[in-house]
């Protein structure tokens, strides 16, 4: 034999040694699934059914409303839901955010499409070092989080708490709407003044400012989603002290000449002008069903 | 030849390296297998207990949220838990009267997170002392805070699940509080949902004076309430040589006992818990069993059991001494009812009134100022006050404050607050003053009857 054809020889055999020798027929089956795979599991009751039956199937929506903290703020005091408020919080949250949004677009094909696909539940709100709090927050148009849900109540006289709710609802719903199509540029040239300070402002102050609320003057996206929110649900600390709808807030502005007043008007006009181009929808026709559905939902 | 042999050596080597003998199992189990086996086994343990289970929390005195820590009082809080296999669990709590009463259920689940860990995942009595809102957990930690109480925990023993006993012990993963679940019996499950728990809370707080005197057998002692609010205690004795010894110690409260955190030592007797409390109210005075065995009684006193007599002063001279003031967030407590003037219920209170000594000249008067603090455009604003001739100190060792007049304009809707609070503080017999246990803090208690007391706090 050659030197050469030894080599050959003994690079093969090598080969095959080699790759005989990391053959292994020990592997232990995989019976049971990695503990935590595909989510946390426990026993179903009235309220998963509820989800299913209510979001999920018609939806595409999960809801978690089970203390899940890497889905929240981690690491903040938050306390999760009262489990007996998840349900009837649901149920107002279909009446008063959902259905004016079917009604007007003639089926659950928009909602369905454009909602984030989970919807995070905590009870109590988060709070910031600041001393400001968040309740509610959009997550890159795939998770919408409601906190306060232990403070939920569909009573008349505790209504501006379920006000509250349901604006930060369609303040995080817009965030979602414009994370898929933009508003229009010009609409972050209507305003100067945004500010991160924005909590040191009262909101009566901001409408003279021309911002509908004070966490409006926080950054143009929250002003364009502020203006969504207050049209159809009304906004905060309005002359009533408490929730009023939109036109009563503009009161605030100053008069109907006031540049304060005219501000606000021209970021309604973008918002009206927006939902019609992009999403085909009648604005003012979807503000009249949710203030139907809000004056039917309160007892 | 010798590179044939180096290649065939090569070779043998792979092989060898090569060669698995190892099982990736431990007694025939998957990684998975044992975890799920393990949470079955946890899960199994909460639920398998007839009579469920009474877990008290005890917190570090230190609060989390959002990686900022808030120093406060430790504290103290009892539960009575039921597990079902449903993933529910029902509980009562000593938090306040109506969850001591009225059961409550919610939700839970055991999960593997870097330990294995049981989670209350939905809202339930555990959850209102770590509450974010003050309103809801009255934590003296201020906004966003609660009372750094947990409610997801670490299974902390270090042991096989099935191998744990009556006692499990859990650590708390956000705040590090610590908790401990010891297996009820038939008895305390039946005293639970008898409401005995409430009543041991009522009784508790039927002695409305500032200094509750304790006589069990030869041992007498005195309680004072602590800096952690209703839930805490101030102990005082007097040692062999008449001087005054004192402890702290939070408190918590099940169906049968009020049962002291850290264990007191007077002499021979250790004080662990007061059983069996029975309030007579033709007396006034409550009687209870130390450790469930020495009969003793617990009555309300108007006097300290001995007074600080050099308190009132250096109490005044170290505001004095640096031209500032006295804070006080709680206001008055009068008859067993917190700010009892409603002065947070004032218009744009600002959260705390002032006691500032030598405040202001009046006539040739050096006055001092009491005032609820108010907010007027962001500023924290004297708006109105009470003004105070310069203070009696007497020889027993109190203060007195001789009214003087009004300072500013008091707005109708102020008036009874004011009017309240401007009495009280002019009451002709005085103030104790009490010196707290962090040696900051003053409890000012009135010696008339002892039933009103305003806490002052050192803020710089």
């Amino acid at each position: 034999m050659k030197v050469a054809s030894i080599i050959k020889f003994c690079c093969t055999m090598f080969a095959v040694v080699v790759l005989a020798s990391c053959v292994k027929d020990d592997f232990t089956p995989l019976t049971t699934a990695p503990p935590g795979l595909g989510g946390d599991t426990w026993a179903q009751d009235d309220i998963d059914k509820f989800i299913l039956d209510s979001l999920t199937v018609p939806f595409n929506v999960a809801v978690n409303y089970r203390w899940l903290p890497g889905q929240l703020d981690f690491p903040s005091d938050i306390t999760p839901p009262d489990k007996d408020l998840v349900v009837p919080l649901l149920k107002g949250l279909l009446a008063v955010a959902y259905n004016p949004y079917t009604q007007q677009t003639g089926s659950t094909a928009f909602l369905r499409h454009y909602l984030p696909k989970t919807l995070e539940l905590a009870g109590s709100a988060e709070y910031l070092p600041n001393g400001a709090i968040f309740l509610g927050q959009a997550e890159g148009g795939t998770a919408m989080l409601l906190y306060q849900v232990n403070q939920y109540s569909r009573l008349k006289k505790d209504s501006n708490n379920f006000k509250q709710m349901m604006h930060t609802m369609h303040h995080e719903f817009g965030h979602i709407l414009n994370q898929n199509v933009l508003y229009p540029v010009s609409f972050k040239t209507i305003s100067t003044g945004y500010t991160g300070n924005w909590y040191n402002i009262s909101d009566a102050q901001a409408r003279q400012m021309g911002f509908i609320t004070s966490y409006a003057q926080a950054a143009p996206d929250e002003d364009f989603v502020e203006m969504v929110s207050s049209m159809l649900t009304g906004g905060p600390n309005g002359p009533s002290g408490g929730y009023d709808e939109y036109e009563q807030l503009l009161t605030q502005a100053g008069s109907t000449t006031s540049s304060g007043y005219q501000t606000i008007k021209a970021k309604e006009a973008v918002v009206v002008d927006y939902f019609q181009r992009v999403w085909n929808i009648d604005f003012y026709a979807l503000r009249a069903k949710c203030r139907f559905a809000f004056v039917n939902y309160l007892q | 030849m010798k590179k044939l042999s180096i290649y065939f050596l090569a070779a043998a080597i792979m092989m060898a390296g090569c060669k698995k003998t190892y099982d990736d199992t431990i007694g025939g189990q998957t990684p998975d297998q044992r975890v799920s086996a393990a949470m079955a086994a946890y899960q199994n343990k909460l639920t398998q207990s007839t009579y469920g289970w009474i877990m008290i929390e005890t917190t570090t005195g230190t609060a989390f949220n959002q990686g900022v820590s808030q120093d406060g009082p430790v504290a103290s809080f009892a539960y009575y838990m039921q597990f079902t296999d449903s993933n529910k669990v029902t509980m009562f709590s000593d938090f306040d009267t109506s969850m001591a009463a009225v059961p409550k259920t919610s939700d839970f689940r055991v999960k593997s997170l870097q330990r294995p860990a049981l989670i209350f995942d939905t809202y339930s009595y555990l959850h209102v002392p770590c509450d974010p809102d003050p309103n809801v957990s009255k934590s003296p930690f201020g906004f966003g805070y609660g009372w750094g109480t947990d409610f997801e925990f670490s299974f902390a023993d270090n042991i096989d699940a099935a191998k744990l006993g009556d006692t499990i012990h859990l650590t708390g993963n956000l705040n590090s509080a610590g908790a401990v679940l010891v297996k009820a019996t038939k008895d305390q499950h039946d005293a639970y949902y008898a409401g005995a728990l409430k009543a041991n809370i009522i009784n508790w707080g039927k002695i409305l004076n500032y200094f509750k005197r304790v006589t069990g057998g030869t041992t007498v002692f005195e309680m004072t309430p602590g800096l952690g609010g209703a839930k805490s205690v101030d102990i005082n004795w007097l040692d062999g040589t008449g001087n005054v010894q004192s402890a702290n110690s939070s408190l918590y409260f099940t169906a049968t006992s009020v049962n002291l955190v850290t264990p007191l030592s007077i002499g021979n007797q250790v004080v662990s818990s007061f059983n069996n409390l029975v309030w007579n109210a033709g007396t006034s005075v409550l009687t209870a069993n130390i450790n469930g065995t020495t009969a003793a009684t617990i009555a309300g006193n108007i006097a300290p059991l001995k007074n600080d007599i050099t308190a009132p002063k250096a109490w005044w001279n170290k505001a004095v001494n640096i031209g500032e003031y006295w804070v006080s967030t709680s206001n008055f407590h009068v008859n067993g009812v917190d700010d009892a003037f409603k002065v947070s219920s004032l218009a744009n209170y600002a959260g705390f009134s002032i006691f500032w000594p030598e405040f202001g000249v009046s006539g040739g008067i050096n006055y001092d100022l009491v005032s609820p603090i108010l907010a007027v455009n962001g500023q924290a604003t004297i708006a109105f006050g009470a003004a105070y001739r310069p203070p009696n100190f007497t020889a027993g060792g109190t203060v007195i404050f001789p009214f003087l007049g009004t300072l500013g304009t008091v707005p109708a809707a102020a008036v009874a607050t004011y009017t309240s609070l401007r009495q009280k503080i002019a009451e002709p017999a005085g103030f104790y003053l009490i010196l707290k246990e962090d040696k900051l803090t003053y409890d000012m208690v009135n010696v008339a009857d002892a039933k009103s007391w305003i806490q002052w706090q050192w803020v710089f």
